[in-house]
């Protein structure tokens, strides 16, 4: 019912072609099929054979006995997950960092771009947009060891600037702002490009035309600017809250200490540990998959409310 | 509006004007400085830069970190090969995602639900490395520069706001004009979606240039050591770096000093690799805001 | 709706995914019937392994060219230095392994699985003096080497392996013969900066208290080094590092609980008994003590988060008072020259630990057999045996270890004992330090070095001789309970299950509220008893305890 209600929505277009029968909106569109061969075939053949690989999260799984070799074991790995010591621990704390990253991470590019769009000094808005997007380039492993030189007690700025001694890295209750505050400082800049993109397709003549109506920039902003960025930065919103499970594991693993663990302790830390460093490879996609299925249970919620209230889709 | 409005809103334009440089100045400047101090602990002393000696200008100055980075002999070969990569991976990433996302786009398109789900669930299952790898090798890309390219299939993301973007952003009106006149969905799509849509096609390049560039692990695992890309070059000296600090860790001695030249490397082969990405940047940046011209001159 | 169609749609793609490719590892070949298979047809031989990053590579290299040959074999090499365990797992997954992996080191726990499905050889049946002459001889002279490598079942699946530099290479008797690695921590003092202020080296945890404090009301790194206000750092370590950690000051409440290769924390008592110290009241006194000098600023607050680089990087300046490290010139750099080792401290006066210093042993490295191991794809093994065999001799392993007579070693001396190269003769000739010719020579690999090479075949090198006799003189006088719980100790495979399952999850736990509790103030009566619930309850800690008891007394009754 609903799915028809939502066709039916979809505008003057497709109602005139649904009359046609089936087959013959399919040959209709047999270019568009063409189109699609190559993506599906490659996507099958390379993303959809290998999932038989998943299974090893119900199996015992022992290289040499291979992936239908091994014993099943049914739901042992997550038992024991959900019997390890931290479990709980790092299930909130996995959601709380991404919770407040997308809290924070989220509004900031669109800010930025929205003011970055109104600069009128062209090649003062590229160097801004430059130097903005330059940070992406440093890798994880960088980035920690300047936050270590940044954080440190001894000698590093922020404590200079405090004028106190405290070892941010070991304060649990730090842990969430160095990590998000430090994702900002690398990822907005970047986040800002795909913002600034759907900004250019904003007809200059309706600038010109609020101008004349007295519109002051910010009002531009808010009736012009915005409702051009909405549909992409809901779709932005959807997508993050089908990754919120997905904490990056490189920059955690770098930024914990055995103090801020409270805080820091994530399951792809975890994840990374049992399967690279203890090779638990049924292990780590028991709790791999655990993972997704709730990023797939806030996906679906998410796009139910966000199609409810937009014309943006996911699915 | 009364004209006295109206003279007020011009004044608030100027003081506008400079509340947003006020704001950029600033960002600017919180941006910046990290990344001048990467550049600044490159040419320093690590063991000064972590006793906190280092702000403004380098300390314990030294050149040892790039000597080391520019004494390998594959890093010639490793950029040729990583610019090659590149823009074949991104020729081949962003012809996926238009042909993927167009037909997407097409609300009436029969099945375009089912064809939804089926690449948006590669999202999110994956059968992880090996199962993956054997596929590859049985399919002969092992060794071959292909393998970096087809077995990514479909950035899925970036396919959605590709996607999206054809739905909410390219008027419709354009598209139906063209369909009236005759034009088939491939006409309509090479001669009014393509060029209408350039800013994020600019967008697309942009993700998919600066993947390829960083990737390393893909070349890792499917090259099996032939063509090796630059960030795997960069990658290798930090570990060989590193693997004789090590060694010197115990009984042989020297740890110190050769820990000193590995923190050196972090700094200084993260600048080499990403300073190509930084020049080519502001070229490609010209091309987000083509957007509407470009739809004015075919409109 | 949605959620049904996906996953529906999931599961119908993976099913249909199963169906269509049903390739697995293929049959298993179980070759483990416990005789030795006659076959000698095969002479060329693919090997997979690990190989250093500075490697020259194998297919070069002098010494395993000259084995080959003597063996009339060959052997394809296919090595790599970095991510070793992917592509080794991708490849037994396959089904497309090597004859044999080389330096690829599995764990006991992976040989247990390997060799269980007939995927890795037992080499049991060929362990003759026809096949494996060296090896054989070794072993009948040490039964633990042997010991260490068989599994549960008395079966070996893999060469063994190890290093075992020990205080008989500088002429201790073997039988009291300590490891190189017996206490990994020398914590070492600013003598210039006692010497300054008119002080002694500290012999008490008390002393060394005032000391500390002295440092830092005088400024000592300002006032003595000219280095900025306020930088000295009276003292600073790591936390729960292995060779840079606080462990050698936890002495003076009788116990050092070194980061080790069985289990941390783990302590094995005079009387056989195994325990665990962090749930020790003397581990509960001994934090709470420690939590006053950080209160008092005496110890860095950066002990918990800092990298050894940053260590280095503070001692390296002159900041810091007291530390501790592998040995004192690397640490310190320039101002070494002023540093002395700081003896195990004894306990605080007043209390029970007054006059008490107990340093234990940490154990050395283990000898493994987790370098070589042959596979079912292997024809001939009696070939491939014989070529390794020839690694089990001392000048043999010497140069894989260091690189070819000829090139790094010069000459024998007098007692026909093999030189070294020098750092002079190294530059002159090749341009490059002794180090970096070792390291193009080195081979990965079942490299035995037994202690007695280094008084038959080659020396020692000189930092090694150093640091062994500061052991032997210095600090193993300090040791009065030498008890350590033995490396190589064999596990059976339900134990081995065990350890598997809590062993990480307890050491990450301890190590939390270790710190925690240095940091914040040490435990309240019912935090305490709430830790030793939760170790037990939680991460097995019973269980643990049961295990290393079980086989220890096996192991001990064996000898």
């Amino acid at each position: 019912m609903n799915k028809r209600q939502r066709n039916q929505a979809a505008g003057p277009a497709a109602l005139t072609l649904r009359r046609k029968p089936l087959g013959q909106r399919i040959l209709d569109n047999w270019q568009l099929y063409l189109l699609l061969l190559v993506p599906v075939v490659l996507t099958f053949l390379y993303k959809y054979i290998p999932m038989y690989g998943i299974q090893i999260a119900f199996r015992d799984f022992k290289a040499s006995r291979g992936y239908l070799g091994s014993e099943w074991v049914g739901w042992y790995w997550f038992e024991r997950f959900f019997t390890s010591p931290t479990c709980w621990r790092m299930i909130k704390n996995t959601v709380l960092i991404s919770l407040y990253s997308l809290l924070w991470s989220f509004p900031i590019p669109i800010i930025l771009s929205l003011i970055i769009n109104q600069l009128r000094f062209n090649r003062f808005k590229r160097v801004v947009q430059t130097v903005l997007y330059a940070p992406h380039f440093i890798s994880v492993m960088v980035i920690c060891g300047m936050i270590r030189i940044f954080l440190s007690p001894s000698g590093g700025l922020l404590n200079l600037i405090l004028g106190t001694s405290v070892d941010f890295l070991t304060e649990s209750s730090a842990f969430r702002t160095i990590y998000i505050a430090s994702g900002i400082w690398q990822d907005a800049g970047w986040g800002c490009i795909i913002y600034l993109a759907t900004l250019a397709n904003v007809d200059p003549g309706l600038y010109e035309a609020a101008k004349v109506d007295g519109a002051s920039v910010f009002q531009r902003i808010l009736h012009i600017d915005l409702p051009e960025l909405l549909p992409m930065a809901i779709l932005n919103l959807i997508m993050a809250a089908g990754g919120l499970m997905n904490v990056g594991f490189e920059k955690v693993w770098l930024l914990q200490t055995d103090l801020n663990k409270a805080t820091s302790d994530v399951i792809a830390v975890y994840v990374y540990q049992q399967g690279i460093e203890h090779a638990k490879y049924s292990y780590s996609t028991a709790v791999g998959l655990f993972n997704t299925v709730v990023n797939i249970v806030l996906l679906l919620i998410v796009n139910k409310i966000a199609s409810k209230a937009s014309d943006v889709q996911f699915v | 509006m009364t004209s006295a409005k109206r003279k007020a809103s011009g004044m608030s334009d100027r003081a506008s004007d400079i509340i947003l440089v006020a704001i950029c100045v600033i960002v600017l400047v919180i941006v910046a400085y990290p990344l001048y101090y990467v550049l600044v602990a490159s040419f320093s002393d690590p063991y000064e830069v972590y006793a906190g000696k280092t702000f403004l200008l380098p300390s314990g100055f030294t050149l040892d970190g790039y000597k080391a980075v520019f004494a390998e002999k594959d890093i010639v070969s490793g950029f040729l090969n990583s610019v090659k990569y590149t823009v074949i991976g991104t020729v081949f990433s962003v012809v996926m995602l238009y042909i993927t996302a167009y037909p997407l786009a097409q609300r009436d398109l029969p099945g375009r639900k089912a064809l939804s789900i089926f690449f948006l669930v590669t999202m999110y299952f994956s059968g992880g490395l090996v199962p993956t790898y054997l596929v590859v090798k049985s399919t002969g890309l092992v060794g071959s520069m292909w393998s970096l390219f087809l077995p990514g299939g479909v950035a899925v993301g970036n396919m959605i706001i590709v996607r999206n973007y054809f739905q909410n952003s390219i008027p419709r009106d354009l598209i139906e004009a063209s369909e009236i006149d005759g034009c088939s969905k491939l006409r309509t799509f090479f001669s009014v979606v393509i060029p209408l849509s350039m800013p994020i096609m600019a967008v697309m390049v942009v993700f998919s240039m600066v993947a390829y560039w960083n990737d390393w692990f893909t070349a890792l695992i499917y090259l099996g050591g032939k063509g090796t890309p630059l960030p795997l070059v960069m990658r290798n000296i930090l570990i060989k770096s590193s693997a004789s600090a090590s060694q010197a860790a115990t009984i042989s001695g020297g740890y110190a000093e050769l820990n000193k030249l590995t923190e050196l490397l972090k700094f200084c082969s993260m600048i080499v690799a990403a300073v190509p990405m930084l020049v080519i940047y502001p070229f490609v940046q010209k091309h987000f805001e083509k957007g509407f011209m470009a739809g004015a001159v075919k409109g | 709706m949605n959620v049904k169609k996906m996953v529906s749609g999931a599961l119908c793609a993976a099913m249909l995914a199963v169906l269509l490719s049903g390739c697995s590892g293929g049959l298993v070949v179980n070759v483990n019937d416990g005789t030795v298979n006659p076959n000698t047809g095969q002479t060329e031989f693919d090997i997979m392994g690990g190989i250093s990053a500075l490697s020259g590579g194998y297919e070069d290299n002098p010494v395993l060219n000259a084995l080959q040959e003597s063996a009339g074999i060959k052997i394809n090499w296919e090595t790599m230095s970095d991510s070793l365990a992917e592509q080794v797992n991708i490849r037994i997954t396959g089904g497309q392994y090597p004859d044999a992996f080389m330096g690829v080191g599995f764990s006991n726990y992976d040989l247990a699985r390997y060799g269980d499905d007939g995927t890795f050889l037992d080499v049991t049946p060929y362990l003759t003096p026809d096949i494996m002459p060296n090896l054989c001889a070794i072993l009948e002279e040490h039964p633990e080497i042997r010991a260490a490598i068989t599994q549960e079942d008395g079966r070996i699946y893999g060469l063994p392996s190890g290093e075992q530099m020990t205080t008989a290479g500088i002429g201790a008797e073997m039988e009291d013969a300590y490891s190189i690695f017996s206490v990994p921590q020398y914590s070492m003092i600013n003598k210039a900066w006692l010497d300054d202020l008119g002080l002694e080296v500290p012999t008490s945890l008390d002393e060394l208290h005032d000391v500390l404090k002295a440092f830092q009301d005088n400024d000592m790194s300002a006032k003595y080094y000219g280095n900025a206000p306020g930088t000295t750092i009276p003292m600073t370590t790591g936390f729960d590092e292995w060779c840079w950690g606080q462990n050698i000051f936890y002495s003076g409440f009788g116990f050092t609980n070194w980061p080790n290769d069985v289990i941390n924390d783990i302590h094995l008592r005079s009387d056989g008994k195994v325990e665990f110290v962090c749930a020790s009241d003397a581990y509960r006194d001994c934090l709470t003590y420690f939590h006053n000098w950080y209160a008092e600023g005496l110890v860095d607050v950066e002990m918990f988060s800092q990298s050894d680089s940053q260590l280095i990087a503070k001692c390296q300046q002159g900041y810091v008072g007291v530390s501790a490290w592998w040995y004192i010139e690397e640490l310190m750099g320039d101002y070494a020259k002023d540093y002395v080792f700081l003896p195990p401290l004894t306990g605080p006066k007043g209390t029970e630990y007054e006059g008490v210093c107990g340093v234990t042993i940490r154990p050395g490295s283990p000898i493994k057999s987790g370098d070589l191991c042959i596979t079912n794809k292997c024809e001939s093994p009696i070939n491939l045996l014989k070529f390794f065999d020839q690694w089990y001799d001392g000048e043999t392993v010497m140069q894989l270890q260091y690189g070819p007579i000829g090139v790094f070693f010069t000459g024998q001396d007098s007692e026909g004992m093999w030189l070294a190269i020098t750092e002079d003769e190294a530059r002159a000739q090749y341009n490059r330090s002794a180090g970096e010719v070792r390291n193009l020579y080195e081979v990965y690999g079942p490299k035995l070095i037994l202690a007695e090479y280094y008084s038959d075949v080659f020396y020692m090198e000189d930092r090694a001789i150093e640091r062994l006799t500061d052991l032997d003189q210095f600090w193993m006088p300090y040791v009065e309970d030498t008890a350590f719980y033995p490396v190589d100790c064999v596990f059976t495979g339900m134990e081995m299950e065990t350890i598997d399952w809590h062993k990480a999850d307890f050491e990450t736990a301890v190590k939390e509220r270790e710190g925690l509790w240095l940091r914040d103030g040490g435990p309240t009566d019912q935090e305490w008893e709430e830790y030793k619930t939760y170790l037990s309850k939680k991460c097995g800690m019973d269980d643990l305890i049961q295990v290393y008891q079980d086989a220890y007394d096996r192991y001990s009754a064996a000898e």
